[in-house]
């Protein structure tokens, strides 16, 4: 509670000694005009020994007890007096504050300025238009709610923390590689069951793992980026016809600009790598171009099989597991 | 009388200046380079015709820097004998996915079923690329030694020691005929150059480029290897 604005001074050049007569109580708010402007101080005195700052140079008002020293060419020195009862803390209860709130400030400078963190966000990879020939069947693809906002994170132990942000670029990735694989192909939503589409077969990608390394962690000035894709197929009736994971793998050398640009690079270079794998391989892992109805119904009313028993959907496995790893023998090697 | 004297100082000076930066020139350009080729086939290029420059695939362990590739496409684009130089990136999305780190030949046995595929040879054909000469090398410190300490305080700092290390820049460039489709031949550099950095206050580094003499002998040497066709 303000008791009274009780104390008014003419003080000068830093030899005049401001005194507050009574006892028991804190100052909690004072001026210093300086040659008629008023530099407010911008923390509460209420406690007793110490030291401010005005806010303007030159002016300084050191606290010695109850007494004010003020440096400076002054020309009124003014508080305000409240009760202690309404103060109640401790003489030292604010610079304690300070002192924590100092401290907290210098720790979490020092834990930014130590725990550094990097943001990569991949917006949209370049791929382009494949030079391949188009599987003749009609497919739908339905991408998992993940697909829309992928990110990832990464903590290197004492180190830095790296966020990838792969955005929609997954669904842009797999957009254009069926468009290009397949005669029709179409992108359906969620809620839509494909049963009851006029499609072949269906397809639904999704991210098993996504890792990377940073050149803290492998000893080598590159960046590293593996990503582990599912892709499960499905006949126009909805049994699954093939499990194929695949794992693709992009590496891209520290530039001097830093490392946010190798790292987005080694992603994109991982996702290319994945269509790479998906173009040469997809057909001869899961055998999908036998899905297509009109062959199959050709090979239903024919006496002798028009093609392997394998491959019709009756004798197909449940659930192949197919696998096309790095190992895999390319044609063109 | 006191002009000319003070101008004589100034050339003195000037001439003390020069002799101290001079070593320091003369003393950076250190560097031994071996450069040799392999001929397998005739070459020789068309009007029209031109070439890519490709870095070999990650897959199998290369290790290939981005600026060496990019210097040796640079220098090969440049100068007398200059040649038609495709850019990298164009040639690899054009042929997409048939020239990624994963899918690319990795040897000439890989060529006719490559071309064989669908739409290749006819891409290739447009972008007019008659070669494609593959790099494969890197730059290594093999040695180093010395002792260099820096000290700053309120009133200034410096450096006092001396050190030093030596690089070896190793490339090799396997140029492939796509109209032949067969090896032309190989390339080969072998750089090495030790760096200086003596220090009394200043530090004066004494840098052996080996990565760009590397860069230089081997677009020299690539230039010279497929305009000039020795069997001829």
């Amino acid at each position: 509670m303000l008791v009274s604005d009780w104390w008014s001074n003419k003080a000068n050049n830093g030899k005049s000694r401001c005194r507050i007569p009574t006892q028991g109580h804190s100052v909690s708010a004072t001026s210093c005009p300086l040659r008629g402007k008023d530099p407010v101080i911008s923390k509460p005195i209420s406690c007793k020994p110490g030291m401010l700052h005005c806010s303007r140079t030159g002016s300084k008002v050191i606290i010695t007890g109850w007494t004010f020293r003020i440096r400076g060419t002054l020309t009124t020195c003014s508080a305000l007096i409240y009760e202690q009862a309404a103060v109640q803390q401790s003489p030292w209860g604010s610079n304690l504050t300070s002192n924590m709130l100092k401290a907290v400030l210098i720790a979490v400078f020092l834990t930014a300025l130590g725990g550094c963190s990097s943001q990569v966000t991949v917006n949209a990879p370049t791929i382009p238009d494949p030079l391949v020939d188009r599987i003749p069947i009609s497919v739908a693809v339905k991408f998992p709610v993940e697909f829309e906002h992928f990110v990832h994170q990464e903590n290197v132990i004492g180190k830095e923390k790296w966020t990838i942000d792969l955005g929609r670029s997954n669904i842009m990735l797999f957009t254009k590689l069926f468009d290009a694989m397949f005669d029709e192909f179409t992108v359906v939503d969620n809620s839509v069951d494909p049963r009851d589409l006029p499609i072949d077969a269906w397809i639904e990608p999704s991210i098993d793992a996504f890792e990377f390394s940073v050149p803290s962690q492998s000893q080598t000035p590159s960046f590293a980026v593996w990503i582990r894709y599912r892709i499960k197929i499905f006949d126009s009736q909805g049994n699954q016809f093939a499990n194929w994971p695949i794992s693709a793998y992009g590496k891209s050398l520290t530039t001097t600009m830093g490392g946010d640009k190798a790292l987005r690079r080694a992603a994109v270079l991982a996702m290319r790598d994945a269509a790479a794998l998906i173009i040469m391989q997809m057909d001869k892992a899961t055998g999908i171009s036998n899905l297509n109805r009109e062959t199959l119904s050709k090979v239903a009313a024919s006496p002798e099989p028009a093609m392997p028993e394998s491959a019709l959907p009756e004798t197909a496995p449940e659930e192949s597991q197919t696998t096309a790893s790095e190992d895999t023998t390319d044609e063109t090697r | 009388m006191k002009r000319v004297k003070r101008k004589s100082d100034q050339i003195d000076r000037l001439g003390q200046l020069l002799l101290l930066i001079l070593p320091c020139i003369v003393v950076s350009a250190c560097t031994t380079a071996r450069v040799e080729d392999v001929r397998v086939t005739a070459t020789g290029i068309l009007d029209g015709e031109g070439v890519v420059i490709m870095a070999r695939s990650y897959h199998l362990g290369n290790e290939t820097e981005a600026k060496f590739t990019k210097c040796v496409a640079e220098a090969l684009g440049r100068g007398a004998s200059a040649l038609r130089v495709v850019p990298t990136t164009e040639f690899v999305d054009s042929l997409f996915p048939w020239f990624e780190p994963r899918t690319a030949p990795s040897d000439t046995k890989g060529l006719p079923d490559l071309l064989a595929r669908p739409g290749v040879a006819h891409r290739i054909a447009a972008k007019g690329v008659r070669y494609v000469i593959w790099l494969d090398g890197d730059t290594e410190r093999v040695a180093g030694g010395g002792s260099l300490s820096c000290a700053a305080g309120p009133g200034g700092g410096g450096c006092f020691g001396f050190a030093w290390w030596q690089n070896d820049s190793k490339s090799d460039a396997a140029v492939w005929d796509l109209t032949a489709l067969a090896s032309a031949g190989t390339v080969s550099t072998d750089v090495s150059g030790t760096s200086f950095l003596p220090a009394i206050v200043i530090p004066i580094p004494l840098i052996a480029r080996t990565r760009a003499t590397a860069c230089k002998g081997l677009a020299d040497q690539l230039k010279a290897f497929i305009v000039t066709d020795e069997f001829a």
